[in-house]
């Protein structure tokens, strides 16, 4: 079920939201086992919301278009009462004393929140396997994994565990398991969803976006997500559109740029010729394509990893075993506390991801390192603009692979890394992109094209996806499970 | 490469048994490698960008605003004394 069918449905009266909430509940715990989506459910809650939902229709009142829609929150989500974990045995069982934003806009709109979905631990990772309660499975191939950080969320939303969710995008975290699930996902502009209640990875990059079945879902998702926030410092006080009302213009005329510095070595063939074969498409739409240069683009990944374990070495410190979150049983002294909590409570990555931050923001190596990276980071964002000041958007793939097996790259960082190559630079200038379904592997995996935007052009995004969806299958496949 | 490393392990306030430096340290070590790839831009007349989207200082009024149930944040606490955060004993009582 989509966003905009089961609203219309509701509105007629065909089915009411109690029903829909109690036929996904049974879906979820058929499913879910197979899956491990996730982490915590909210049955009774999520009645209780859907059952004033149908009582509020009933008098003729609604929130509107997403009132009485089941939707999941990726855990990194806070949620006041409803435990909130990061995938992370050092919030195991912490409950937000406090609502954010984000989860607070989705009750107003009335939607029915059904539960929290996995994820990479902290949101560091991209296959889902850095859960620190278990992987998540691709439901196109139970073997491989859904992509990450917001795995949870992209194989929920594929496998209909729930109408649409939400994720978080650091460094490709929506839109790589969007792509490797065959679903949309919308990694917004620096910005322009609040962080307010996001729980912080890297402060500068950090962005929360939809990940739905298609685009105009992904627009009704942002018409609740978007907009200034107080409690935000970075938030973007700037009036927000609504994003459906751009979708059905023409794309005549638009110039779309293919970066040729993101056909690497090391990019699957299908992936490829799934781009071009999309290319080709929006010109039959009457859209120009043309290759142009972003050459900074290799610099991306070394930046990003400087950068993000920086900001992360610095948000996790917050997690002292002290005020909220594990605490190690007997401490022989205040220090102890810190050292075994902290040991106990991360997993082997966010632990790399703090020392690799807390050496480059060490004495001697700043400059060689996190000032030398946001340089770079300046050079990324020029070649960005200045493309963008030619074409309209940027059309890239979104990932270099379909999804790939599990435990095949645990191992090695720099292997797992490099599956956010064409996705961390986007975060690095703070642009907005969108990940859509455009083709299948011969395996039949799914492969996703990303669309890179101007600085808040998300609504042009949306045309240009919509477009395009409007003229391809690839977003009504669903996995057989 | 290791010993700096567990400064720094130190510093971030861990405490690994030493298979897991070692592992850690090999990690460690590939990535940096990879990083020092950076070397080869000259950035010299760069401006660093710390934020991709320039925000002015978000000014607000310095006024307290109350929160609705404090008494859930000692709550919450792996351990609380009344409405404080207990901890391990930090000054000897002399």
């Amino acid at each position: 079920m989509k966003v905009k069918e089961l609203s219309e449905k509701l509105a007629r009266k065909e089915i009411a939201s109690v029903e829909i909430t109690e036929s996904y509940f049974k879906k979820i715990e058929k499913l879910n086992p197979k899956l491990n989506c996730y982490l915590t459910l909210c049955k009774e809650s999520a009645l209780k919301t859907a059952k004033e939902s149908d009582e509020r229709r009933s008098k003729g009142k609604t929130l509107g278009p997403l009132d009485g829609i089941p939707i999941a929150l990726k855990d990194i989500f806070i949620t006041e009462g409803v435990k909130t974990t990061c995938a992370s045995k050092i919030l195991e069982n912490y409950n937000p004393p406090y609502e954010g934003t984000t989860a607070a806009a989705f009750k107003k709109a009335g939607a029915v929140l059904l539960g929290k979905l996995n994820m990479d631990e902290f949101a560091m990772g991209s296959s889902n396997e850095f859960s620190a309660f278990g992987p998540v499975k691709n439901p196109w191939n139970l073997d491989c994994i859904p992509g990450g950080s917001s795995g949870g969320s992209a194989a929920a939303v594929a496998a209909d565990l729930c109408v649409a969710a939400t994720g978080t995008d650091t460094g490709g975290s929506i839109r790589q398991p969007a792509a490797l699930c065959n679903i949309v996902g919308l990694k917004p502009t620096y910005g322009r969803v609040t962080r307010y209640g996001l729980i912080a990875f890297a402060s500068s990059l950090d962005q929360a976006g939809p990940m739905t079945k298609d685009v105009t879902d992904a627009a009704l998702m942002m018409n609740v997500m978007a907009g200034f926030d107080p409690m935000d410092s970075t938030s973007l006080n700037v009036p927000v559109p609504d994003y459906t009302a751009s979708l059905t213009k023409p794309i005549n005329g638009l110039k779309l740029g293919i970066p040729k510095e993101y056909f690497i070595d090391g990019i699957d063939s299908e992936v490829k010729q799934a781009i071009e074969i999309a290319a080709k498409k929006y010109e039959t739409l009457g859209a120009k394509v043309e290759t142009i240069s972003l050459p900074h683009t290799k610099y991306a990944v070394p930046a990003y990893y400087i950068i993000a374990p920086a900001e992360a070495s610095a948000n996790l410190a917050r997690y002292d075993g002290v005020r909220f979150g594990l605490r190690t049983p007997k401490p022989e002294d205040l220090l102890d506390l810190y050292e075994k909590s902290r040991t106990f409570g991360f997993g082997p990555e966010v632990t790399l991801r703090i020392v690799l931050g807390t050496y480059v923001l060490s004495t001697g190596y700043y400059d060689a390192y996190y000032l030398k990276a946001q340089k770079v980071r300046t050079l990324i964002k020029k070649d960005f603009l200045e493309a963008l000041q030619k074409v309209d958007a940027i059309l890239t793939p979104t990932a270099p692979t379909p999804a790939f097996k599990i435990g095949e790259k645990t191992d090695d960082p720099l292997k797992m890394y490099l599956s956010d190559i064409f996705t961390i630079p986007v975060n690095l200038a703070g642009l907005p992109a969108l990940s859509l379904p455009c083709g299948f592997s011969k395996a039949g995996l799914p492969i996703g094209m990303q669309l890179i935007g101007k600085h808040l052009g998300e609504e042009k995004l949306f045309q240009i996806g919509f477009a395009y969806e409007q003229a391809t299958e690839w977003h009504k496949r669903r996995p057989a499970l | 490469m290791k010993k700096v490393l567990e400064k720094m392990i130190r510093l971030a306030r861990l405490k690994l048994p030493e298979e897991e430096m070692n592992r850690l340290t090999k990690k460690t070590e590939h990535v940096l490698e990879y990083i020092e790839r950076l070397k080869e831009l000259n950035t010299d007349d760069i401006e660093p960008t710390s934020h991709a989207i320039e925000v002015v200082n978000a000014f607000r009024e310095d006024a307290a605003t109350p929160f609705s149930n404090p008494k859930k944040i000692v709550e919450i606490a792996p351990k609380s004394f009344e409405n404080l955060f207990e901890v391990p004993r930090v000054i000897d009582e002399g």
